[in-house]
């Protein structure tokens, strides 16, 4: 499968914390979610695929080439962070010019389009935009300089539902064209469930697991079970497993083969929210 | 660079009305003490414009601009470029600003005596005056951020007035009177020393901004 973003070992050391040999390839035409507790690495993995900050190690390319190479191709990667860049005292409008001069590719009559289906008045100063008409800003702009490829780092996050499935449609409307991809950042792990093709989480730096959300959602499971039987399962079936008031809640690779091995314990469905608690909460070594 | 220089003008635009009142009160005020003769008024005028590159760093500060400029398909080169360009616009506007009110205070007052070649001498000064501030301020600000540096800008406000007065000391010390037509030979290169100087700190600027984790 062709990538739009392919990203091999990449690592950056700062004092306490360090990105580890963070690797994943992100498919055209597809989401990728990229998940993980506060401080984990997902921000300095995307500041350091975006050439933002200096990375120790790895390499990082869009469609073959690396960005340091070739800054052109920042013409076809559209970025939105969580919170507006422009200063407030500027209008869409004027954001529209300055994009307009910094984008070769910018389509002024789709950005019209855009602030149009978002309702966002043309003259009216960012500052008295609610924190969801900022996003959608920032989202008109990156999209009118026509991408095909969308990062956005924590850019749904302090969004209520409504909105939040506003754009979410939009991004699903982007990927339509099967040579564009997105790669998404987020705490809101529901948001993921509803438009990401695959999950990427990191922990302390580490990129845990990449998966197909499909392989998540419907071979992982929870085995919830009590002391004895915990005891019973094998090591090997084990990803990660946390000691709850009650019982003990374990994840497993196959829940289906845990049903059939362990017929005493309950298996349930795995949510990103329980994969991500127990990773984070719980113990990784039986 | 454009949208950078227009990001900026917009920016320090929403901030002009204060800035102009400020100017305009300041002229009228000479305009009304000095009989019409305001020469000095263009340095006066290009060091509150150039000022307002200043403040474009911290408006870039408060809506961390500089993460997001780095997303545009611009080199980081073209970000530093982009102040010094607006640096040379505000001056160059400022110094011309003072030229104009000058000659409209000389033509408001009865009996003024305006001399034209004065007033528009005025402005190289002017223009080398703002440009030495705010070129010197750039690197400092690509380095400290806009909230840190503001003390050692203070030096670069400081900096000139000594350079001169450590000059004229150093000619009185050695015996050379300055006279009027050293003065003006001096203002007259002026400009091209202080471009000479704005390029040295667009340099040193660019490797500072370069290194710069964003």
């Amino acid at each position: 499968m062709e990538a739009s973003l392919q990203v091999k070992n990449l690592t950056k050391q700062y004092p306490g914390f360090l990105l580890d040999h963070v690797s994943f390839s992100l498919p055209k035409g597809a989401i990728m979610g990229l998940i993980g507790e506060n401080g984990a690495g997902k921000s300095t993995t995307i500041n350091a695929i975006l050439d933002l900050i200096h990375k120790d190690e790895g390499r990082v390319s869009f469609w073959g080439q690396e960005l340091s190479a070739t800054p052109a191709l920042k013409e076809d990667i559209g970025v939105v962070f969580d919170g507006i860049n422009f200063y407030e005292t500027l209008t869409p409008a004027q954001v529209g010019r300055i994009s307009a001069e910094a984008y070769r590719q910018w389509d002024n009559n789709l950005y019209q389009n855009y602030l149009t289906r978002f309702q966002l008045p043309l003259s009216k100063p960012i500052k008295s935009f609610s924190k969801g008409m900022k996003t959608k800003l920032c989202i008109a702009v990156a999209l009118s300089h026509r991408p095909k490829l969308l990062v956005l780092d924590e850019a749904t996050s302090g969004l209520d539902p409504v909105i939040r499935d506003d754009i979410l449609e939009v991004f699903l409307d982007f990927v339509q064209d099967e040579s564009h991809s997105i790669l998404m950042s987020s705490h809101i792990s529901t948001d993921l469930e509803k438009v990401a093709d695959y999950i990427t989480f990191i922990h302390q730096g580490k990129v845990l697991f990449c998966k197909s959300k499909d392989e998540l959602r419907y071979q992982y499971g929870i085995v919830r079970c009590g002391a004895e039987q915990f005891a019973a399962i094998a090591p090997e079936d084990v990803l990660a497993w946390r000691r709850e008031e009650y019982q003990y809640s374990v994840l497993v690779a196959d829940k289906e083969a845990a049903r059939r091995k362990y017929r005493q314990a309950v298996v349930d469905d795995a949510t990103i929210d329980d994969i991500l608690l127990l990773y984070v909460k719980g113990e990784q070594k039986k | 660079m454009k949208s950078l220089v227009l990001k900026d003008l917009y920016n320090v635009g929403h901030n002009m009305k204060s800035t102009l009142a400020v100017i305009v009160l300041m002229g009228v005020f000479l305009t009304f003490t000095t009989d019409g003769n305001i020469s000095f008024y263009s340095i006066f005028c290009a060091i509150m414009f150039s000022l307002m590159v200043i403040t474009s760093f911290s408006y870039d500060t408060l809506s961390n601009w500089e993460h997001y400029a780095m997303i545009l398909p611009i080199t980081r080169q073209d970000v530093v470029r982009g102040k010094f360009a607006v640096l040379l616009l505000l001056g160059l506007s400022g110094a011309v600003l003072g030229l104009l009110v000058g000659l409209l205070s000389a033509a408001i007052v009865p009996n003024a005596t305006l001399d034209l070649g004065e007033q528009a001498f005025y402005m190289l000064p002017g223009f080398t005056i703002s440009i030495f501030m705010g070129s010197t301020s750039i690197p400092l600000i690509f380095k400290f951020g806009a909230e840190k540096a503001r003390l050692m800008l203070m030096g670069t406000f400081v900096l000139p007035a000594l350079l001169v007065l450590a000059v004229v000391k150093l000619m009185e010390h050695v015996g050379i009177q300055p006279t009027d037509q050293m003065v003006v030979t001096f203002f007259s290169v002026s400009p091209v020393l202080v471009l000479v100087w704005a390029y040295l700190m667009y340099r040193i600027s660019c490797g500072i901004f370069q290194k710069k984790e964003l």
